[in-house]
């Protein structure tokens, strides 16, 4: 949580106070940025990039958003940009994977996801979702903070959260009994 | 149907998002429903993962990656230091500024050239300072010559001599031996062709050289104990730089020349020592009055003098390290006995002494390594890399700045870490030193991007 007065210091043109609050900001603005890009390289690119729009922006930033909605907005938008250009467009629609009851759902319920599976996982999901699980998950967002974010409508939000879930549900399900992968 | 809306149920309960009579209606239907249970306990266990995954954190400042491509802000006072910046992050020498410190190893080469320039100003300056004074240094000579040709002159000049040596106490002390010149003094002088120590040192032939002269001790090359890593290499050359212009302006206020006139000369070897005079002579050769100086007068140390004089005591600044010291020093022996080299914040360019670490100066290492918590960057010995401790992991750069490694464990902020210094252009060796003192160095292969403890 960056203070107020730090913002507004910073917004003031003290670049002390702004590097400061980049500072405070920076390993959120990375997180996200990892877990959208999937990898350090990348990562560090998009957080640098994010930051200096920051530095370069912050006076336009209002105060009847949320300061963290706001950087989330800028670093979400640098990593979709990112992987459009990186990526091939896959629609939301061409990516629904329909839930299917598991035929052996105890086996699933104990077993555990591996980390690196649920991060795989994560890199298959539609950006759109993916963006949306990472607010949620690794930003601790509510679904108010991330509609704000990804100036998304709220049920639009709570749509694509919950098609994540069940996505990545089907894809560690596929992991764990070593089906299709990617 | 109803399974259909108690879905959404259960995905918003993960949210927190159900109200007291939507988490009953919901509880409700699971316990009639095994299937929507399943799917409940799946859901679950998957918010459960997604919320226990890492949070990462950048290999490096990200911050610190950009400072330098930060602009000014329009209209506004330019950024003196970030109130809030961790001392780990930014570890360069103290007269950068924080907030401009690591992301521009351009900027500290600049530094370093500018304290090489300073340094060769300072030369320059002294070389000046001495060239206008060669007038009377040359008067000088030219009356030790005249008091050494007549016997009167001679006599009186001993007296004035005498008691000058006894008014001046130990700060004639290289005055005297620099006059005597004995060869063990010139010998134990690797950087005497500098101009400073040569002021000191008159080019007399070795056959014309008094007994008693080459029974001193050279003055030039004092045994005090070294001090600290900064001052230990600085103080001969400062020494020696204000022996020669107090020398210098004392001559010129027509003080008596103790720099040419000691006892031992004085005592009957002057007219040998106060040759005649070379037209040829350079300015920066002012003071081998002798004649003009043979190439092979080059002394060699005695096994005496070797023992005694470091090479560091040869460093004045001005003409640099002598050129043997280079090859043999270096952080080539550092990785043999890493064991043996404590926690010292390396400066740029210091290097070992060959096979001998640093002896003696364990006690000064602690006060240095304590002195020094954030190390200050390392350069490789060709300057393609540097080494820096940032967020309490060292980082490797080329020299443009960019990332090259950066050590995969990130050290605890009571555990310090020190630069070492380089194997080559890619090896690198640091050391951690824990709370209780313990110590364990790394090597960083920068070929093979990994790091090996060594101890």
């Amino acid at each position: 949580m960056v203070a107020p007065e730090l913002i507004k210091a910073a917004q003031t043109g003290d670049r002390d106070a702004l590097i400061t609050l980049l500072r405070e900001i920076e390993s959120h603005v990375y997180r996200t940025a990892y877990y959208l890009l999937g990898n350090q390289e990348d990562a560090m690119d998009a957080s640098q990039e994010a930051l200096i729009r920051i530095y370069t922006r912050i006076e336009t930033y209002e105060e009847k958003a949320m300061f963290k909605t706001w950087v989330q907005r800028i670093v979400t938008n640098i990593c979709i940009d990112k992987f459009r250009k990186t990526k091939p467009s896959v629609s939301i629609e061409e990516h629904e994977l329909v839930f299917h009851a598991s035929d052996n759902v105890e086996q699933s319920v104990l077993s555990s996801y591996l980390a690196t599976d649920i991060r795989r996982a994560i890199e298959q999901l539609p950006d759109h979702h993916r963006t949306v699980v990472v607010l949620r998950y690794l930003q601790q967002f509510s679904y108010h903070e991330i509609a704000e974010s990804l100036n998304l409508p709220l049920n639009t939000v709570k749509s694509y959260l919950f098609r994540a879930r069940k996505q990545l549900q089907t894809l560690l399900q596929d992991y764990q009994k070593g089906g299709v992968r990617g | 149907m109803m399974c259909r809306q108690m879905e959404e149920l259960m995905q918003r309960e993960l949210d927190h998002d159900l109200d007291p009579y939507e988490t009953e209606l919901m509880h409700a239907h699971i316990r009639q429903c095994p299937e929507c249970a399943a799917w409940r306990s799946r859901l679950h266990r998957l918010a459960e993962e997604l919320e226990s995954l890492p949070h990462v954190a950048p290999p490096y400042s990200v911050v610190d990656s950009i400072l330098d491509r930060l602009p000014d802000l329009q209209g506004k006072p330019p950024a003196a230091a970030p109130a809030a910046v961790p001392p780990v992050v930014t570890p360069l020498a103290a007269e950068e500024p924080p907030a401009e410190r690591p992301a521009s190893p351009g900027r500290r080469r600049r530094s370093l050239y500018w304290t090489t320039a300073g340094g060769a100003a300072a030369c320059l300056a002294l070389g000046i300072f001495l060239f206008q004074n060669y007038g009377d240094m040359r008067q000088d000579a030219r009356g030790i010559h005249e008091m050494a040709l007549s016997p009167k002159a001679q006599k009186s000049s001993a007296d004035q001599a005498g008691s000058a040596a006894k008014s001046s106490g130990s700060q004639s002390t290289p005055v005297d031996s620099a006059a005597g010149s004995s060869p063990a003094a010139e010998s134990s002088t690797p950087g005497s062709r500098d101009g400073a120590v040569r002021m000191l040192t008159p080019d007399t032939p070795a056959s014309e050289r008094t007994p008693a002269a080459s029974a001193k001790p050279p003055g030039l090359l004092p045994t005090t104990p070294q001090p600290s890593a900064d001052t230990r290499t600085l103080a001969p050359s400062a020494t020696a730089f204000s022996d020669a212009v107090q020398n210098s302006a004392a001559k010129s206020k027509g003080a008596p020349p103790e720099g040419t006139v000691s006892p031992a000369a004085s005592a009957g070897d002057a007219p040998a020592t106060a040759g005649p005079e070379s037209p040829a002579r350079t300015p920066g050769k002012l003071l081998t009055d002798a004649g003009v100086p043979k190439a092979n007068e080059t002394p060699q140390p005695t096994k005496g003098d070797q023992g005694k004089q470091t090479p560091r005591e040869s460093v004045l600044g001005i003409a640099g390290l002598p050129e043997e010291e280079t090859p043999e020093a270096g952080p080539g022996a550092v990785l043999t006995e890493p064991g043996r080299f404590p926690g010292i914040a390396w400066l740029p360019g210091l290097t070992l002494a060959p096979g001998s670490g640093l002896p003696d100066d364990s006690a000064q290492d602690k006060t240095t390594a304590a002195d020094a918590a954030v190390p200050a960057p390392v350069y490789s010995p060709q300057g393609t890399h540097f080494a820096s401790a940032e967020q309490q992991r060292v980082v490797i750069r080329d020299e443009r700045g960019q990332l090259v490694f950066a050590s995969t464990h990130q050290w605890a902020d009571h555990e310090r870490i020190a630069l070492l210094g380089w194997k080559q252009e890619n090896g690198f060796l640091y050391e951690v030193t824990r709370p209780d003192g313990s110590r364990q160095a790394y090597f960083v292969d920068l070929s093979q991007k990994r790091e090996v403890p060594q101890n």
